[in-house]
């Protein structure tokens, strides 16, 4: 099962991936419909991708009064189901990171569906500022790199 | 209207003396011919403006343009063209930019926009999903870049795009700089002092629709290909060198004493794939520059500031430091102050109308807000890396990357987008000929 991790800093606020999506899933190129979206801070210089995290104790799977949103088991991804959907946008009050909305141009609840396990978003990113890991392995390079540092201290013969 | 590809098939006609703004098609087996953006907007001024025309005069158009590829997954794809006639007698000045200004135009259902007359008073063009309206701009006269397009976006829509010129464009110097959302600048010949001209303070868009593909499947394939090389390889292919004196690449925060290396974020045209790429000497094979950052020790914070105070006026940095160096300044003089003066016309120095052809170069452009590119010097008239380098900006791609889009790569990436047939050798053949108008 995959997952999508964000490393912010890596973010050059290209949308690159917002594209992708939108492409991947509308056939068109259109910020506007993407699943995903970067945010900026223009005078700071500073831009964040934002997409859906597919919540353990999804809100929107659990508020959904249709039983239109569930898990697929194979991909993690909590998928809406179209036909059973009945637009009330529930799931969109609910979400706390705003990551589902509607189309009002498709007419549909727009959320990341880590496109059956291989995200676009990911694959088009080219400063790895989005990347898609196995959740058995998320973070394994962040916690190497904060062992690292002990390491270091270590070969200094520092450490009893 | 019929379906396009690539194209949104249309253009938006603007006359500031009458004040009229028209729709009209743009048929693309009409447009196949000049690929796009530097090449649809000659042929755009070509079909429009009789041989001859004063670069001051109403008659004068300008004209910015887009081209099939522009907002979709071509690698530096996110780029457009301002093409005018600038300086008298001389061929037409062409800028090219990027940011996200281009890709939002189309996004707004307009391949292009031609420009034409002149307003009493200063303007704006506001745009928004296939509707345009021309709007007073008095408030925003005098404004830096910045300022006008923080005043704009409070006032229109807090998501809409601003290309637009300072005080140096409004007092029609011919060092003034076109700046595309306060980062990106563009001082190729003047271009900028034709919008002072016109009275033309800014052109805001916002879009919602999208650019659909004739064949996405193939058009994908290709353009991660390309993606990726460009992420991998060294990106100066023959002929093309980087002249200027510094090369720094990305950006920091405003009211910030923070270098680039300082953990700041990376920033990037729309589309860019080149932000941490590297750029060598194709004779020696040498790193020359680095997009990102961590290479660049000898940049401080003040040059960055210097340069940020320049553009925010609309100056190009470039030409406007010579242009200060050999005036009657002297170096111990704040050159901030001495930008200010000259932008607001306080210096008495040359402007537009007095620049004599091939005077002022398309000295180079300002990426991500602080740093300065040098120009890219092309090949020699007539050589094919002059048509290449035309073909792939006319394909709405980065001048930068240009190495890595060569006419097969333009040819099958326009093919699967819009549907119609092109061959390497079209490419090629458009590509000389604009090279050979543009002077390049």
């Amino acid at each position: 099962m995959g997952v999508l991790l964000i490393t912010p800093e890596r973010c050059t606020s290209c949308q690159a991936c917002e594209l992708a999506c939108s492409f991947a899933h509308e056939e068109e190129f259109n910020p506007e419909r993407a699943r995903l979206s970067v945010m900026f801070w223009d005078h700071e210089a500073h831009s964040v991708p934002v997409m859906c995290l597919q919540c353990e104790e999804a809100a929107c799977l659990a508020a959904c009064p249709a039983q239109a949103i569930s898990e697929d088991a194979r991909t993690g991804a909590r998928l809406v189901n179209h036909t059973r959907c009945i637009q009330c946008q529930t799931c969109m009050n609910v979400c706390p990171f705003g990551c589902t909305w509607y189309d009002t141009q498709g007419r549909k609840i727009l959320k990341c569906d880590l496109c059956d396990g291989d995200p676009e978003c990911a694959k088009v990113c080219p400063s790895g500022a989005i990347t898609s890991v196995d959740r058995t392995s998320v973070n394994v390079s962040r916690r190497k790199q904060a062992a690292s540092k002990l390491k270091a201290i270590m070969s200094q013969g520092i450490w009893p | 209207m019929a379906m396009t590809f690539g194209w949104r098939g249309q253009f938006l006609r603007v006359n500031l003396t009458s004040g009229k703004l028209r729709t009209e098609p743009l048929r693309p087996e009409e447009a196949k011919d000049c690929i796009g953006a530097h090449g649809l907007a000659m042929h755009l001024y070509g079909k429009d403006v009789p041989v001859g025309v004063e670069p001051g005069s109403a008659e004068n158009a300008l004209i910015l343009a887009t081209s099939p590829l522009t907002g979709t997954l071509l690698p530096n794809g996110g780029h457009y063209s301002v093409v005018t006639r600038a300086t008298q007698g001389a061929r037409l000045s062409c800028a090219n930019l990027g940011g996200a200004w281009g890709p939002e135009l189309k996004y707004a259902g307009f391949d292009a926009i031609v420009v034409q007359g002149k307003s009493a008073k200063p303007v704006y063009l506001w745009i928004i999903d296939g509707v345009a309206e021309l709007r007073d701009a008095g408030h925003l006269w005098g404004k830096s870049v910045r300022e006008c397009g923080d005043l704009l976006r409070a006032e229109i829509d807090k998501k809409a795009h601003v290309c637009c010129i300072g005080p140096a464009g409004e007092n029609r110097l011919c060092v003034a700089a076109i700046v595309s959302d306060a980062k990106f600048a563009s001082g190729a010949k003047g271009v900028a002092a034709i919008f002072g001209e016109k009275n033309l303070k800014a052109i805001v868009v916002r879009g919602t629709g999208g650019i659909r593909l004739a064949r996405a499947a193939e058009f994908m394939a290709t353009a991660q290909r390309l993606r990726h090389d460009s992420a991998t390889t060294l990106l100066l292919g023959k002929g093309s060198r980087l002249q200027g004196p510094v090369l720094l690449v990305t950006s920091v925060a405003e009211d910030t004493e923070a270098l680039p290396s300082d953990g700041v974020q990376p920033r990037s045209c729309f589309g860019c794939t080149t932000v941490f790429s590297s750029f060598a000497d194709d004779s020696t094979g040498e790193t020359i520059a680095r997009f990102h950052v961590e290479s660049l020790p000898q940049v401080d914070a003040g040059q960055l500031r210097e340069q940020r105070a320049f553009v925010d006026l609309g100056l190009d940095y470039v030409s406007a430091k010579t242009m200060l160096a050999s005036g009657k300044s002297d170096d111990t003089q704040d050159q901030v102050e001495l930008a200010g003066r000259l932008a607001r016309g306080e210096l008495g120095e040359k402007t537009e109308a007095e620049v004599k052809p091939g005077e002022v170069g398309n000295s180079g452009c300002v990426v991500g807000g602080y740093v300065l590119v040098p120009a890219i010097a092309t090949g020699e008239l007539g050589d094919d890396s002059g048509a290449a380098l035309a073909a792939a900006e006319s394909a709405g791609c980065c001048p930068f990357a240009a190495a890595l889009m060569k006419a097969p790569e333009i040819a099958s990436l326009l093919r699967s987008a819009t549907g119609m047939d092109y061959s390497p050798e079209d490419i090629l053949r458009a590509g000389r000929r604009i090279a050979t108008a543009a002077g390049k």
